[in-house]
């Protein structure tokens, strides 16, 4: 694809998450990283740096059309992360991430390991995963500070062109990866529903979500349980679920409340099962609005607070008044008619926000169920180090 | 979507694409004196021209190609459609057509039509009406009737508004005459002429199940129009106005069996057009009390600058860019925007106010439901209510400023000076009264055409005499300074004040005051009477009565 007929597609989504025309973390994660995908396959000369770049500069302009959307800048600084994974295997060939061996040689001798590493290149992620405890090993530690500090590192006798192309196409190939990934998030996710949830439970729920009926649906195969579903106004999206719910093949006893009940209803449920738009850096989350709520009550009653997630909205952001800088305000339409103002319109003392999303403090969540398993809150700045560089956090 | 979907052969015909006509001229003079240096679709509602919320609204309602046809100060629009970033956008083009001979909508309607680039069914919109509607519904609707009825040849966008509300906007009084099965319209009297009472033609009370005669309904001044709209106007050269004329012709008309319908508006659907002052404050209100989500000010909507950081939204509606100097005195009240580059000085207090780019206010001011646009100076002790500065006022120190004033460019207030309420002051002289001030008057200025004060803002105006014009600017930086010399004062400082640069511009004689009031900044229903609305329907019995 030409480089204006991709600055047209970008300009188009900028277009779209503006007004609002494209809803969903998945489908907007999916989008950004194809485009980032493209920008990658248009890069002719590809060295690390630039690539980098190109990345950046794209990414800054998606975060820009809606900032509130944090799903977007998740995407890119995984990429840019890819981006430098492969950097670092390209440019230190004898250096895999096998930090086991604190003994590194410069390459020369592991020449001939360098074409096993680099079809291995694409599940580095997964290796890393493995040795993330042994980080602390003092020789490690002095291995991982000198390949941050960018690819001047250790030089190459490959020629330039023959390791940009594999180099480029490695990456294309992590970001494949990162696509297929996040197509099958919930099913990783309802997979895991059958060890969570316990015959003649009672499960609360707070409005809708695709990834919290899926793993509920998972369950209802194996288990009888019954469910609490809030219809969290003034969306009254839980009335959706309610529906979508009580429609399953496997009976699942489905009750529907309003928002004031829940606080009534919680010394009756066994476990509140959620699903969140954003996970902070904190271990913080922002669902959907009146979580917080919820989040409340359940540790009130000292009942477990779940929320699902698909590690794409795990963000590296650090809040700071979130209920402000990270919702979304929309019009007041939903709670209050236009005709008030007519009476009361020339003191606008009449103030009525209509917040989209809630946050809910880290204290109050008892247990992260994502893709990759369950985490404890607390565990989420070890996800984050997996997954994202720290030097991705400002772009 | 909607019942009753073409069928897939009709889809695979041919894609229409959508089209619009934009009028960038309202060929009006509530706007005056503003209006005669910078045309009302640039002038900035909360900090933003008003032609990029109708352009914005397009192209998000699926519209392909708009056509904006300026004619007073043309070089202007063009000149911000093209910085903008409007004319180069990829999914949504935008074509300028301008002509300087247009005086009324229906000349500007037959000009576009000589062109022959309406393919379609086409919008009509004027440059100055702010929305969020979703276009989907109401499109498919049309079609649908143009399918069955090839002469339902206009749909115009309605909403259900109480009479009090609709006085907030500003509006006039309307009544509406609608068929409530079909939706045709069936009488349209929206106080123009005057009249006590309303005429309907008994033609309309045949053959239908019911009539219902509606006050609380607010026109929207969107229409979505067939190709013999054009025709029609083309055909009757004495079509002026599309709503006096035109609408009231196809209702009074016989023989040509033209239809027209009216389509409601959901509750969360906002569509206003900017008719006069009351409603340009009351629109800004709502703009940043967010009720046209996703159109709000922390949304920046202009192609060029989408994507760089606009302003940022804090508790209470306040919204602030960066680069904005407030001491902590000072209080920035709810319901604010404050653009990026102004100074604000000790213990002032902004409320419910909207300041331009690199605004500075002294300290001890108070601005109440004001709205500055750029570059406007404030001295200290200042205070201000319900008032319009446009770009590059000077108020000096201790004025004060009542309700309903209107600054017009470059205006100087000298120190210390009380402007009586519902002002309107600007450098440019009014003309003497002519007889043909109707509605059609043009935007152009009068006889005096304005002296090239300012040379970025006016670079359509002609110079008259440089010589004159140059000592003209040395006294206007001189009352900006404040140290104009009484003898040197070539203005009227009843209106501004000795040392002040400005003129008093008079209501217009055929306008009451009671009009004047209702249609200026501020107010609303404060003093106004409670309307009762008036919901008459003629059903089907009420039909035997009314007789053959």
């Amino acid at each position: 694809m030409s480089a204006s007929a991709l600055d047209v597609q970008i300009d188009e989504f900028c277009l779209m998450l503006k007004r609002r025309q494209v809803e969903g973390t998945v489908q907007i994660a999916k989008k950004t990283v194809e485009l980032l995908r493209q920008v990658a396959s248009n890069q002719n000369r590809c060295t690390g740096v630039s690539l980098r770049d190109a990345v950046r500069r794209v990414g800054k302009r998606l975060i820009a059309a809606k900032p509130n959307e944090l799903c977007v800048g998740n995407m890119v600084r995984r990429v840019l992360y890819y981006i430098r994974e492969e950097e670092h295997s390209a440019c230190c060939p004898g250096k895999s991430f096998d930090l086991d061996d604190p003994e590194h040689d410069v390459d020369g001798s592991k020449d001939s390991n360098w074409m096993e590493e680099q079809q291995q290149a694409p599940m580095l992620h997964l290796v890393r995963a493995q040795s993330l405890a042994s980080l602390l090993d003092k020789g490690a530690l002095n291995q991982a500070l000198s390949t941050y500090q960018g690819d001047k590192g250790a030089a190459t006798e490959r020629p330039v062109a023959e390791v940009s192309r594999r180099f480029k196409h490695n990456v294309i190939e992590c970001i494949n990866d990162l696509i297929d990934e996040l197509g099958s998030i919930r099913s990783q996710i309802a997979e895991q529903a059958s060890d969570h949830i316990h015959t003649s439970e009672v499960i609360l729920t707070y409005g809708t979500s695709n990834t919290v009926f899926q793993f509920l649906k998972e369950a209802s195969k194996k288990r009888v349980f019954s469910v609490v579903v809030a219809e969290a106004a003034p969306g009254l999206e839980g009335h959706l679920m309610a529906k979508r719910l009580a429609a399953l093949p496997n009976v699942v006893q489905t009750t529907l409340i309003s928002d004031a009940a829940i606080f009534a209803m919680m010394a009756r449920v066994n476990m509140v099962i959620v699903g969140a738009r954003a996970v902070l850096a904190n271990g913080g989350v922002m669902g959907l609005v009146g979580l917080n709520m919820v989040a409340l009550a359940a540790k009130k009653h000292a009942v477990p607070f779940v929320v699902l997630t698909g590690l794409h909205k795990l963000s590296p952001e650090q809040p700071f008044e979130p209920e402000i800088t990270m919702n979304d305000f929309r019009s007041p339409g939903g709670a209050l008619d236009f005709e008030a103002l007519a009476e009361d319109c020339e003191t606008c003392q009449l103030h009525a926000p209509s917040p989209s999303f809630d946050y809910v403090p880290p204290h109050l969540v008892s247990l992260f169920i994502t893709d990759s398993g369950g985490h404890n809150p607390s565990y989420v700045y070890r996800l984050l180090a997996e997954y994202y560089s720290p030097e991705d956090s400002v772009l | 979507m909607v019942k009753g979907k073409p069928s897939r052969g009709d889809d695979e015909e041919s894609h229409q694409p959508l089209q619009a006509i934009v009028l960038a001229d309202s060929f009006n003079y509530r706007f005056r004196p503003i209006t005669l240096e910078s045309p009302k679709v640039l002038v900035p509602l909360v900090n933003v021209p008003m032609i990029d919320y109708t352009l914005e609204w397009l192209a998000s309602a699926g519209v392909e190609e708009a056509f904006v046809f300026c004619c007073a100060h043309a070089q202007l629009i063009e000149a911000h459609l093209q910085e903008s970033g409007w004319l180069s956008m990829n999914s949504f083009k935008v074509h300028t057509i301008s002509s300087r001979d247009c005086t009324s909508a229906g000349d500007a309607l037959r000009f576009i039509d000589q062109r022959n680039c309406i393919r379609g069914d086409f919008v009509l919109i004027s440059g100055d009406v702010v929305s969020n509607l979703r276009l989907t519904e109401a499109l498919a609707l049309h079609r649908e009737r143009r399918k069955k009825d090839k002469q339902a040849i206009m749909t115009i966008m309605t909403k259900k508004l109480s009479s009090a509300a609709k006085k907030r906007l500003g509006d006039s009084d309307l009544v509406v005459g609608v068929d409530p099965n079909s939706k045709q319209l069936v009488a349209y009297e929206d106080g123009s002429q005057k009249s006590t009472h309303m005429r309907i033609e008994s033609k309309y009370f045949k053959g239908r199940k019911a009539v219902q005669l509606r006050t609380n309904i607010l026109d929207c001044h969107i229409d979505i129009c067939a190709p013999e709209v054009l025709v029609d106007f083309r055909e009757n050269f004495d079509y002026q106005q599309v709503r006096r004329d035109f609408v009231g012709g196809v209702l009074i008309d016989e023989e040509m069996g033209n239809k027209i319908f009216v389509h409601e508006l959901e509750e969360r659907d906002y569509a206003v057009r900017i008719h006069n002052l009351r409603t340009y404050d009351a629109v800004s209100r709502d703009l940043i009390q967010r009720w046209v989500y996703p159109i709000v000010p922390d949304n920046s909507i202009t192609p060029a600058r989408m994507c760089t950081s606009s302003y940022k939204y804090m508790r209470g509606n306040i919204y602030r860019q960066d680069g904005v100097n407030i001491p902590r005195s000072a209080t920035l009240g709810h319901n604010s925007v404050i653009a990026a580059g102004c100074k604000v000085g000790e213990n002032t207090v902004i409320r419910t106010s909207v300041l331009g780019k690199n605004c500075v206010i002294g300290s001890n001011c108070v601005i109440e439901g004001c709205y500055l646009h750029d570059d406007v100076v404030v001295g200290d002790n200042v205070k201000m209510t319900l008032s319009m500065l446009c770009s590059q006022v000077t108020v000096h120190s201790g004025a004060v400023l009542e309700e309903g004033s209107i600054l017009s460019y470059n205006v100087v207030v000298a120190a210390g000076f009380h402007m009586k309420a519902h002002s309107r002051v600007s450098l440019i002289k009014q003309a003497e009264e002519s007889e043909d001030s109707s509605d059609e008057e043009l935007e152009h200025p009068p006889n005096n055409p304005p002296v090239d004060l300012a040379p970025d803002l006016t670079a359509a105006n002609k110079k008259v005499g440089g010589l004159a014009a140059a000592m003209e600017r040395t006294r206007l930086d001189a009352a900006r300074d404040g140290t104009l010399p009484p003898d040197k004062n070539i203005w009227d400082p009843e209106a501004v004040g000795v040392g002040g640069a400005g003129f008093l511009w008079q209501k217009q004689d055929q306008v009451s005051s009671e009009e004047e009031f209702r249609y200026s900044i501020g107010g609303g229903t404060r003093r106004g009477a409670h309307q009762e609305d008036i919901v008459v329907d003629f059903g089907e019995d009420s039909e035997d009565e009314l007789g053959a």
